[in-house]
This record gives C-alpha cells, structure tokens and sequence, in this order.
C-alpha cells in the first residue's frame, strides 16, 4: 500500500550517546518520550540488540542505558527527520546542566521545538 | 461448587450474587469477570487512571511550589507511566483475553515490569518503587471505586471482603445486602458485631474465600454452620432455600417466646439482657423480649464523628435509650475506647502494644475532661431511668477507687450547679482481665455488681488477638482457665451478694448459656437478635440439669472434651437448633 511505502521511504535513523551522569533513568526518559510522542513517525531506539518503543516509558528504561552507551534512534513516518534531530538533540542535551534546569514548559533545554 | 469452611459469627442462610470487594494491601487474585462485563472493566480502568492523573498533577504542582520544579519531575515520570501505550496496551490485553478484573490485570502487568526492573543495574532496578507506587494509586482508585459502589447497589448481593472496617461497613447500603463473608476476623471482629446487629449471616475467617470467587457468581453464606458455597449446583441450593424456610418458621416459633417469662422449668428465673452499639438497637431488644440493657456501648458517640461529642452529644444518646426501655434497666457501660483509630491517633507515638496500652478507663483518667463529659451526662440522663454505670478495663483496686472518686466529683459538681440527681445510681466493673477475677472478692467490697466481660477476659487469659485470623482458633470461652475465672465471679458476688452479669459473645451461643446458668448465672446479656434463642433454651432446661453440667465440665481438661460435650448435651435439649 501506498502509506506503508510512503512510510518505508520516510525512515530516518540516528545513533547517539548518553553523556549524563545517571544514564537514561527516570526523568530523562521521561522527557524523551514526551518529546518522541510529538511526533507523527513510530520511533524505535536500539540499544545494542535490544530494540524498544521510543514512546513508552516502560519500554525505555527496559533499556537500562547508562552513561556511555550509544542509542540509535529510528524514525518511521512524515516526519522522521525532525524526530530524529529532535531526540538525539535532546539526548545529548542531558548532559548539560542547562537542560536539567530547565522546567519542563518552557522547553529551553530539549529541541522541543523541533517537534509539534 | 466449592465448600470452604470458616467461623460462623451472624446466623441466617444468604443466597446471592456476589459482590467482592480487593484489599490494596493483600495480593490481587486473579479474578474472572463475564465477557459481557469486559467492556465495564475497561471502563473503570479508564476511570481510575484519570482519577489517578488528577491526584498526581495536583501532586506535582503541589510539590513544585513547595520544593521546586526539580523535585516535583519524578511525578512527571508517574504520569508518563500512566499514559504508557505499551503499558496500558499490555493491561487492557490481559483484561480483554483473560476476561479478568481490572485490579487484577493492572497488578499483574505491573509486577512483571518489577520483576524485569529488579534484574537491571542498582540505578534502574530503583525504578521499582515507582512502578509499586502508581500501582498502589490505580488500585487504591479501582477499589475505591468498588466502594463506592457498594452505595448505591440495585440488587441483593452477599459481600465478599478480606475484612470489613468500621468506615466500610458505616456507608454500605444495608438493604440490599445479604450476607458477609472475609478472609479474616473472629466472633467479636467489626464484621461480626456489624452482621449481628444487622441480623445479617456472616461467615468470617475463611482464609483465601476472596480468591476464589468472582464477582456475580452465586454464593451461598451458611451464618449457622459456618460455611460459603461457591457456585452451588441446583441440589444444593434447592436445599438450603429448604433450610432458610426451615430457618423462618424457626425464628417464626423464637418470636412467639417474646412475651413468655425467661424462666427454667424448675421455676429459676434468668435475665436476658440485651447489648447494643446504637441507640436504635433498643427497639429491636424490646421486639425480641430482652429485659433490658445489659450492656449500652458507648463507643459509636466517638468513632462516628470527627469532632468530640458534647455533653448534650451524650445525654440524648442515654435518653433515647432510656426512654425506649421504659423503665427497663439499662447499663452504661463508660468509654472502652482504645487499640483503634481514634485513641492510636491521638497517641504521642504508635503503641507497640495497644491492646496492653493506652485503652479504656486507662484512656479516660488521661483525658478527664472528656471522661467527666461523659459522666455528667450518664447521671443527668439517670434520673429517668433505671440506670447503672460500670466501669471497663479495671485491673487493680485503686484504678476502680479513681474512677468512683472522679464520678463522686462530677456528681458534687452537678449538685452545685442546682441539677437533681438519683444518688443510688448503681456503680459496677467489668470483669475482663484475669487480675480483676482473680481479685474479685476484694472488688466485691466497693461495687454494686459486676459484668463479666468474656470477649476480653478470653484474649487477656489464653494471650490470643482475636481479630487474627492466623490464632483466632486458640481463642475459645471453654479454655478450663476461662471457665475457673468466671467460676471465681460468680462465687465472690454469690458470697457478698453483689450481682453478675456476663455479658461476652459467649452467652448467646446456646450450649454456653446452658454451661454459664449451670455455673450460677442469673444474667445473660447477648446480641439483642440472639435473645429469642437463649429464652428458648432457659424454658427448656433444669437449673438441676444445667448445674450437672456444670459440675460435669469441670473435669475435663481442653476446650475441645468440653465443647464436644456441649454441643451433645444441647442436641438432646434443643435438637432443632442443629
């Protein structure tokens, strides 16, 4: 079908790496699925072997990422691109104390504004 | 059709639906719903995850003023786990192909999450109190919901519950439900007393009985063998819809006794007596042909309400009684408040021990105030009746001179203020902690009667709680110690001429109140429905007959030879009662 092709040819992929101290736990999850559910494409993120759902929470820290562990983030649909750019900005953004003082609205810290 | 076999503690035979109410701090069972009902199911989990967003974006903002954005984003992270789509995907799943409870497939969904949490590296493994957390929020909102429920029910069920709390049982829509049936408890549990003044069947102690039914299955609660069938066939239902006919005419031919005189049929005249929680229960002891009140708990006035009762709180209690009895006597019994909510709330800092701490009359001469309340309104509200006070909880002699002293005050206080006053109001003790028994002749001396108090005195004897399941078999009134004790009663009120009344759950069981006239009771106070029974049983025996039994009993040696002889002696005199 033509949406299942059009999707195919929508895929885009990034790898990047968890630079904050306590590794992708709680909160940075958090807000990493928060921004990957503003997005219209499926988002897988790899680590190692392990494949999971980018816009569920469970499934995220079912990744056990730690500080220095590489992600690849994959994006299916419209738009894959931004979402990609988006997260992996955001991942690396973790490691800076700018985003951990940023509140969760004004979106100063993560390139929320990438998505909608 | 299961059988499961448990106490006994209300009598009547329920056949019902089932409504189960979960215990958020007991493991979940697994629980089969119809598939028509699947759809409700996801519904209330719809619900109660809103209702749990609510609570937690209140908690957020909340957290967020006081302590900072930073500190408020680990509810962010609860909420994101509430909108999970694989998370929710996983729980409605198991709702849909399992056809489950919704409290059951969120507990299990989330406890495989924990499990995976607790392998991971310390960092994530921390997770899982996270995860227990939201869980505990979605069921405390899913059971709560149940609750609610219970409100506003539209069919006759029997309820099923791990236990029933007073803030439970105190909204429950009464009339349309049948029956009880817990896990925990013993005789004198909450749910015992709450049936027996209902004059509802329950059936407590069963264990695991939560987890073995589902809801709207049809549930048989047996409140005179002590026994729940789950899913009966047509037989046994057919025969206990016999039974509960059988049942009626029984209570049918009870109800004719009403007027007739508790009398033995050598002529010994015995008082029955009735105990109440409530001021409307006074009704039902005058229906059931009681002579009166043996034991007026006052209790409710308290556990009722947020705020202290005031004098006038108490006074209209006592009058409402009073006036009802008509000239009956009616014994108040002061604050026996204590091991509960209210007193442990007030505590400096959590008893270790409450049933040895802080209780009853202990409770009172640390609050005076509030004891002096309540005994100014007992004696204003004594001048229209046959009033007596007595005294819970006593365990030395100065204890009862204290509180004789202090009801002295409040009487010199009420004279001044110009109220007229009955000076002769009977002042009695209860007798429920094996020092005051075994000290009784010395009590004798400063008191106008005594009540035995067999609830307590069992559990301070035999060192057994009664409300745990996991021990409540070793509670038992035909310990020999118990029966020495009350022996030691009502020899010392024999010898001074003080009289005594026994007032425990006890009585009402028809081969203890044959076994208690035997040993030289003349009073008896019981649950009021319980009266017509026991009247029933004085007009068929001897007081010759009874004392052979007495005397007999008093060889053997366990509990269990002298409830096997017992109940045989009581088949032959009452052969309908089993």
């Amino acid at each position: 079908m033509p949406k299942d092709s059009k999707e195919r040819s929508n895929t885009r992929s990034g790898t990047v790496e968890v630079v904050n101290r306590h590794g992708m736990h709680a909160r940075p999850v958090t807000r990493f699925v928060q921004l990957a559910n503003q997005f219209k494409s499926a988002i897988e993120v790899s680590k190692g072997d392990l494949t999971v759902d980018g816009k569920s929470v469970m499934s995220m820290l079912r990744l056990g990422a730690e500080c220095g562990s590489a992600l690849r983030i994959v994006a299916r649909g419209s738009d894959a691109s931004e979402a990609v750019t988006g997260l992996t900005g955001l991942v690396e953004d973790l490691g800076t104390e700018k985003y951990l003082q940023s509140s969760p609205e004004d979106g100063t810290g993560a390139q929320g504004a990438g998505g909608k | 059709m299961e059988i499961k076999k448990g106490i006994a503690v209300s009598r009547g035979v329920a056949i019902s639906q089932a409504v189960v109410l979960d215990a958020e701090e007991y493991r979940i069972p697994q629980r089969h719903v119809s598939s028509a009902r699947v759809p409700d199911e996801i519904e209330r989990l719809d619900e109660s995850l809103e209702a749990s967003k609510r609570e937690l974006i209140d908690l957020r903002d909340r957290t967020a003023e006081r302590l900072g954005a930073e500190t408020a984003a680990i509810f962010d992270f609860h909420l994101a786990l509430l909108e999970d789509h694989a998370l929710l995907g996983k729980v409605k799943d198991v709702i849909e192909t399992e056809s489950v409870t919704a409290e059951y497939a969120v507990a299990t969904v989330l406890r495989e999450y924990a499990k995976e949490f607790l392998q991971m590296p310390e960092e994530f493994a921390d997770r899982v109190k996270d995860v227990y957390d939201i869980e505990k929020r979605v069921l405390r909102n899913l059971i709560g919901q149940s609750h609610e429920g219970l409100t506003r029910l539209t069919e006759n069920v029997v309820l099923l519950a791990h236990d029933l709390t007073p803030s439970q049982t105190a909204n429950l829509n009464r009339q349309h439900i049948l029956g009880f049936a817990t896990d925990a408890g013993g005789q004198t549990s909450h749910t015992a007393v709450v049936a027996k003044a209902l004059g509802i069947p329950a059936v407590v102690g069963l264990n695991d009985v939560t987890a073995s039914v589902n809801a709207g299955d049809t549930v048989i609660v047996d409140g005179n063998r002590g026994v729940v069938i789950i899913n009966p066939d047509a037989e046994t239902i057919e025969q206990h819809r016999q039974y509960v006919r059988h049942l009626v005419e029984v209570e049918r031919g009870l109800d004719r006794l009403r007027d007739l005189p508790s009398v033995t049929q050598d002529g010994h005249e015995i008082s029955l007596l009735g105990n109440i929680e409530f001021p409307t229960e006074a009704g039902t002891v005058l229906s059931k042909g009681g002579a009166g009140i043996g034991l007026y708990r006052t209790e409710f006035l308290y556990l009722g309400s947020e705020v202290e009762p005031t004098e006038e709180d108490h006074y209209q209690a006592y009058r409402a009684v009073i006036d009802v009895m008509g000239g009956k006597p009616v014994c108040i019994r002061t604050l026996d408040l204590g091991a509960d909510k209210y007193t442990q709330s007030r505590a400096a800092a959590p008893e270790r021990n409450p049933f040895l701490g802080l209780r009853s009359i202990r409770f009172c001469f640390q609050h005076l105030q509030l004891f002096k309340t309540q005994l100014r309104a007992i004696l204003r509200a004594s001048q229209t009746g046959d009033v007596s006070i007595m005294f819970p909880l006593i365990t030395n002699v100065m204890e009862l001179r204290q509180a004789k002293m202090i009801l002295r005050d409040v009487m010199e206080d009420l004279e001044e203020e110009g109220h007229e006053l009955r000076m002769d109001v009977p002042v009695g003790m209860m007798v429920e902690v094996p020092s005051a028994a075994l000290q009784c002749d010395r009590f004798a001396e400063e008191v106008d009667f005594f009540s035995i108090g067999t609830n307590d005195l069992i559990q301070y004897t035999l060192a057994v709680d009664r409300a745990n399941e996991r021990v409540a078999p070793l509670f038992t009134a035909a310990h020999p110690a118990v029966l020495r004790l009350i022996k030691e009663v009502i020899r010392a009120g024999q010898r001074t001429d003080v009289g005594v009344a026994l007032c425990g759950e006890m009585a009402s069981q028809p081969e203890y109140a044959l076994l208690l006239i035997g040993m030289g009771l003349r009073a008896l106070s019981v649950a009021p429905p319980a009266i017509p029974e026991v009247k029933k049983l004085v007009r068929s025996i001897t007081l010759e007959k009874a004392r052979d039994v007495a005397t007999y009993v008093m060889r053997f040696e366990s509990d269990k030879q002298i409830v096997t002889y017992l109940r045989d002696q009581i088949r032959q005199i009452l052969p309908e009662a089993y």
